[in-house]
């Protein structure tokens, strides 16, 4: 069997809320606005609560959509949809359209009293970063370099336990004080009636005002305990990442890195920065490091390790057993470098391109890709060039464009795919020519003098340039600024959304497709199983809770946990051998 | 190529370039329209991961 599409693939994306109200003075917290979306959401799928230290549900097609928050007391808060774990670029397409129109439409009629839409972007006007990650299922490590990973995580298995018990008595401390605050703050109230302004800096908005911000606590005190914990977790988060650098996805994250960094030109979304300037990518600019945890000191990596240490640090403090799954020899490799995608071309070869890119690698088919001499310098470069001649500096003193690279790794590609004999799936084919397809338009877009140019409508970011430059001439930074973020609304008005109502940008997946993502989960998969226990006990009298390990069925010690990680090896009947594709399609992607 | 296949061609070539200009029109007028308020609207306080 060959080694093309063989492994776990999945997206998470995060959606800005915009929320217009009907009622100007009744503010609404954007945890308040999810619990809605998730009521209505209720009324359209089968889901269950997830079992987290976040809050979450998870649907009877095996994916996931979160509250996600930096700091909700503060008013941050963001919906989290995260596809199931599939098989294939296409797959992973259609669950991700399924969740965007179900999100899209669960926010339509979650609020009586406004209009709450969701917006698939990532950066608002103030700068604030949020987005999309991929995660990819990968070989973490072999032979010492897996057996330094595991002594280590052996060794600091005892910073791990100080750690949580640091945490449970942080706990503790902020229970003390809201005991000695009340104790305090009653004979005030007694006695003067009280003040709110006393009464909002004790006690926070959601004691106080009943705003629901998902944390009960006051701004002060949120700031106070994300200082306190990052200090706390500092040196088993330095310790880890240490290990993690030495030991974790070395091949794959050195020879990837000139990929990623010039990926931007085909699944860019495009952007209008501060300076009133075009960017190719909406995250790239503020990425600005190769390997960190994401957002742990003000860090925005490429490769993002986070999950290991929130694994470390929480997923395992909750249940031990957790930390047991690290010690597998294929993890999750997540990059946090893509942007969120309207279009469909766009987002089948950000990840189309990256899982072949990764597959040539573990096969040993691409060895010594060109090394870039300052890959965050180059990238930055890559992102403000959308006429793509900056030439980027190579570690060997030479130089070369972004096309120019990604050009190297879809030949290397090519020859990967040419020497598999026979096993190899079509969309791989079908992968290999929409690339080449795309960096041919772009190599001759300085030349062209089409209107609108090649590749309007099938990726994002020369789509969003075309619409800023004709119908934001003469506008003000915030005009386009506007046509920049509502190009990426989920709703009828969104930019991108009459594109597709026009004929404008060519739709890769049918209705029938998505509507059967949106209530079954892929074949062969851990979401398989997920799946099939969310919608046999959903609505039975047992509570059922859902994770990414586990499907927990009842309470307490009786409950029945079926761990996941034993499912999903992808059956043979899903390869067709090379020789048998005859009828390989040329003109379209729908398979059946 | 028949006579008739290069007027449909045509016709559709045609029919494409007015809805792109009846949806540059549309995103002109409509992006506008309290760009500001929008803007405020779609702001995510300390962002995401």
């Amino acid at each position: 069997m060959s080694n093309v599409f063989q492994r776990l693939v999945g997206l998470e994306t995060e959606y800005a809320i915009r929320f217009h109200s009907g009622d100007p003075d009744t503010p609404h917290s954007k945890f308040r606005l999810y619990e809605a979306l998730i009521a209505s959401l209720y009324c359209r799928v089968l889901a269950v609560p997830a079992k987290h230290f976040k809050e979450g549900v998870f649907t009877a097609n095996g994916g996931a959509v979160w509250f996600e928050a930096e700091r909700p007391a503060a008013g941050g808060g963001l919906v989290e949809g995260a596809t199931p774990e599939c098989r294939g670029p296409r797959e992973v397409l259609i669950y991700q359209r399924a969740q965007d129109r179900l999100l899209a439409e669960s926010a339509k009629s979650a609020v009586t009293n406004g209009d709450m839409v969701l917006i698939k972007n990532d950066r608002d006007a103030h700068d604030n970063v949020y987005g999309a990650q991929e995660n990819y299922e990968a070989t973490f490590a072999s032979g010492w370099r897996l057996f330094l990973w595991r002594a280590g995580l052996v060794a600091m298995f005892p910073l791990a336990v100080l750690t949580w018990i640091g945490i449970l008595l942080s706990v503790v401390v902020t229970i003390s004080y809201f005991v000695v605050a009340a104790l305090c703050y009653l004979p005030f109230q007694l006695l003067t009636g009280g003040r709110h302004s006393v009464a909002l800096f004790l006690f926070g908005s959601d004691l106080v005002e009943g705003r629901e911000t998902c944390i009960h606590i006051p701004v002060w005190l949120e700031t106070t305990l994300q200082i306190g914990t990052r200090l706390l977790t500092a040196p088993l988060a330095l310790s880890l990442y240490v290990l993690l650098q030495a030991t974790g996805f070395c091949r794959a994250r050195r020879q990837l890195l000139p990929f990623l960094v010039t990926r931007p030109v085909i699944a860019g979304a495009g952007m209008i920065g501060q300076d009133g300037n075009f960017y190719v990518s909406d995250k790239g600019p503020s990425i600005n490091c190769v390997t960190g945890f994401g957002g742990m000191v003000f860090d925005r990596p490429i490769f993002s390790m986070g999950h290991f240490f929130k694994a470390v640090y929480a997923d395992s403090w909750f249940a031990p057993r957790n930390y047991l799954i690290l010690f597998a020899q294929r993890q999750r490799l997540q990059i946090a470098i893509g942007d969120s995608n309207m279009c469909d071309t766009a987002e089948y070869l950000r990840v189309g391109t990256t899982m072949l890119v990764l597959d040539a690698i573990e096969s040993g088919a691409i060895r010594n890709p060109p090394n870039l001499a300052r890959p965050i310098r180059a990238l930055h470069q890559v992102c403000r060039d959308a006429s793509l001649s900056n030439e980027l500096d190579l570690s060997n003193g030479s130089t070369t464009t972004a096309l120019g690279l990604q050009r190297f790794y879809l030949d290397a590609c090519r020859t990967f795919l040419d020497k598999q004999v026979d096993d190899v799936p079509q969309e791989a084919d079908e992968i290999i020519r929409l690339w080449d397809q795309a960096l041919s338009s772009l190599e001759n877009m300085s030349q062209s003098t089409a209107d609108p140019p090649a590749m309007f409508g099938s990726l994002d970011w020369v789509t969003k340039k075309y619409l800023i430059d004709k119908a934001g001439q003469g506008s003000t930074w915030e005009e386009k600024k506007k046509i920049d973020i509502r190009y990426h609304e989920l709703s009828p008005e969104g930019y991108h959304e009459l594109l597709i109502s026009g004929g404008m940008s060519p739709v890769l997946v049918t209705n029938k497709e998505i509507d059967r993502a949106r209530r079954s989960a892929p074949a062969n998969s851990p979401a398989t199983t997920r799946g099939h226990y969310i919608r046999e006990f959903a609505d039975g009298d047992e509570p059922v809770r859902a994770n990414w390990q586990h499907v927990v069925i009842g309470r307490g010690w009786k409950a029945k946990v079926v761990p996941l990680a034993k499912f999903g090896r992808p059956a043979d009947k899903t390869r067709i051998p090379r020789s048998q594709q005859s009828n390989v399609r040329t003109d379209g992607l729908h398979l059946d | 190529m028949t006579t008739d296949t290069i007027r449909t061609e045509e016709e559709k070539c045609a029919s494409a370039t007015e809805t792109l200009a009846a949806i540059v029109t549309t995103v002109k007028r409509d992006s506008k329209q309290a760009a500001k308020a929008y803007l405020e609207e779609t702001k995510v306080p300390h962002g995401g991961e």
